[in-house]
């Protein structure tokens, strides 16, 4: 270590910790509660009874729902990742 | 009490940030019970947590050394490994043929697929070739954690390792892949956050204006102040590298295994561009930045790794080096995900393909466990090997270019055309692998090679080429002597055969013989849904 780079006080690295423990049981229990839910509604049912009850059909060659928002259209990702791709291609070459 | 560097509020910091994950991983016990749970996560995890899952496999401790060693080779280019070429030019085809298939079939290793739509010797191959592969991804993991245990800490090499081994394994045989989603949602947060926090303190050292100067010449990916490969221009090193990095999710168990962990065949595609990409990105930038800066700051380190943790050491306050350890390390949650795949592997595609057949699935299950712990001690012996190189990615790229890239191509052609018959892959990936493997040999031992073939991501250029063109041949032959496979074997195999003049009858019975043959008994899509009649389920 370079001699200058110093140490947190006592009460700053006292709230490192306090932050770090905070943050992780937010994070871990809001995790476990969504995958919980998750399990309890789909975990136990075949892919066929899923999609039924998600309302899922076959549209063209892909399974998606009756009503497919934006932010799930995996299309609409495949698109704008590869525009995102070509202008960062040509902008940094 | 003090630690190396660390003082006792970085130790209690690090043990903090560890031991929650094993705590944690107790609670997913319970998801734990069959195959499907165990390996792919009983295809519950909502798209945003596949996303950030699938960076985290592309992230795991030895690829944030990955992404800044190369940077410190090559500047932005090695920036470029990642992003966005090889990997967008891949996804697309796991996103519009490969993972629909899988998905579909409910197969839980890649490799499953690939007997479905070849043959077994293929499903071997390409089994033994990513468990070779993942053994050299864990091998740099451990040396990843070793080494900054040993920067910091003052803890030897060989100690550091055998610390680093026992680190996530086990949380990760209790938890199973529930608690592996769940954890590295958490581990990519602080991770990333550290990252940056890193970053942001040796910007405030060195001042921003000369940070910008040292990082501006080096910021193009092709255009960088060297020629990467010694005799070839840099345009076509760049090419050479795009194709190894595009077969990486293909051919990789642990992305397909997270990918198929989806709730649903759509979010699991949509999860491979978003969050995936996004996160990614910003997860390696600051990597990528010290990277460059790094090369002027530390020059001549060997192996290049080391700058790491020569950042963290002069760069870090006492007091903040256990979350920015702690949080690096964490991301070795992501190695247990990689024993685990390999557990996968050879329980699903081997144990259970060919020693025991028809044993409970709780047998499997407990098998696997054991597996994935025991499977953190072998790669140790890859250590040396990497030790001795520049940087310790570059045993990965000789080996998975010389002789582990051929095995995608398959996977793409036999994806998206019924052409390619069943005995062509296994012999167009030998006959691949064999070349491929041959000028490494000759370039090593015999004489050395003109760079524009020997190169490491030359290599891959000639080796998958080869695969092909003998793909092709072989097809040809084996179609004119058996015939070409029928529309009705490759249902459910080959998403985007014409389905509604298929005899439903004939269809059931074909599929349901090759299912038995292949003991995919856990199919549960193969049904009215995809083929028009009713369900069929083996």
């Amino acid at each position: 270590m370079s001699p200058e780079v110093g140490a947190l006080s006592v009460i700053e690295s006292f709230i490192v910790i306090v932050a770090i423990v905070l943050i992780q049981l937010v994070l871990y229990l809001i995790l476990y509660k969504i995958l919980r839910r998750e399990y309890e509604k789909v975990g136990t049912l075949t892919d066929e009874e899923k999609y039924k009850k998600l309302g899922i059909v076959k549209k063209g060659s892909y399974y998606l729902p009756e009503k497919l928002p934006w932010y799930v259209n995996p299309r609409f990702w495949e698109i704008f990742t590869l525009i995102v791709s070509i202008i960062l291609l040509i902008l940094m070459w | 009490m003090a630690w190396g560097l660390l003082n006792e509020f970085d130790i209690i910091t690090i043990i903090l940030l560890l031991s929650a994950t094993w705590i944690y991983s107790i609670l997913f016990r319970k998801y734990t019970k069959t195959l499907k749970e165990y390996y792919i996560a009983g295809k519950i995890i909502p798209w945003w947590m596949v996303g950030i899952d699938l960076a985290s496999v592309a992230l795991d401790i030895g690829n944030l050394y990955f992404t800044l060693t190369w940077c410190y080779a090559w500047g932005w280019f090695g920036f470029s490994q990642n992003m966005p070429w090889g990997w967008v030019a891949g996804s697309w085809f796991i996103s519009g043929w490969i993972l629909p298939a899988m998905y579909r079939l409910g197969v839980i290793t890649n490799t499953t697929w690939l007997e479905a739509r070849f043959d077994s010797s293929m499903r071997q191959l390409a089994a033994w070739m990513q468990i070779l592969q993942r053994s050299f991804v864990l091998s740099g993991m451990l040396i990843g954690i070793a080494i900054l245990f040993e920067v910091t800490t003052g803890i030897k090499f060989y100690e550091g390792i055998a610390l680093a081994g026992v680190i996530s394994v086990i949380a990760t045989a209790l938890g199973g892949k529930v608690y592996v989603m769940a954890s590295e949602v958490v581990q990519a947060t602080f991770s990333m956050t550290a990252g940056f926090v890193l970053l942001f303190f040796v910007i405030t050292r060195l001042g921003l204006a000369k940070f910008l100067e040292m990082l501006s010449p080096w910021m193009h990916w092709v255009k960088v102040p060297i020629e990467v490969v010694k005799g070839i221009p840099n345009e076509v090193a760049f090419i050479g590298m795009v194709l190894v990095c595009a077969t990486y999710g293909i051919i990789n168990q642990e992305y397909m295994s997270k990918a198929l962990s989806g709730r649903t065949e759509h979010e699991a595609r949509t999860a491979l561009w978003f969050p995936n990409m996004l996160v990614w990105s910003l997860w390696m930038l600051p990597f990528a930045y010290l990277g460059i800066i790094g090369r002027q700051l530390y020059p001549g380190v060997k192996p290049a790794d080391y700058v790491l943790g020569y950042f963290v050491r002069d760069y870090i306050p006492t007091g903040l080096l256990g979350f920015i350890i702690g949080s690096f390390i964490a991301t070795s949650a992501d190695f247990g995900s990689t024993t685990q795949t390999i557990a996968s592997l050879l329980i699903i595609d081997f144990y259970k393909r060919y020693i025991k057949k028809e044993a409970p699935e709780d047998h499997y299950v407990k098998l696997s466990k054991i597996l994935t712990i025991l499977w953190c001690i072998i790669p140790a012996i890859w250590v040396p090997f990497q030790m001795a190189l520049p940087f310790v990615a570059m045993l990965y790229i000789m080996i998975t270019g010389a002789i582990i890239t051929p095995t995608f191509v398959p996977y793409i052609v036999g994806s998206v055309s019924k052409f390619f018959s069943r005995k062509s892959a296994f012999i167009g990936c030998i006959t691949g692998g064999i070349v491929g493997l041959a000028i490494s040999i000759i370039n090593s031992f015999v004489t050395p090679l003109p760079p524009w073939l020997s190169h490491s991501w030359m290599v891959p250029i000639y080796s998958t080429s080869i695969c092909l063109v003998v793909m092709i041949i072989v097809s040809l032959i084996e179609n004119k002597v058996k015939g070409p496979l029928s529309d009705e074997e490759l249902i459910g195999v080959v998403i985007t055969l014409p389905t509604k003049y298929i005899k439903m009858k004939p269809v059931q019975n074909i599929i349901s013989s090759r299912i038995q043959r292949i003991k995919l008994n856990h199919l549960s899509l193969i049904s009215s849904q995809f083929i028009g009649g009713e369900q069929c389920v083996a």
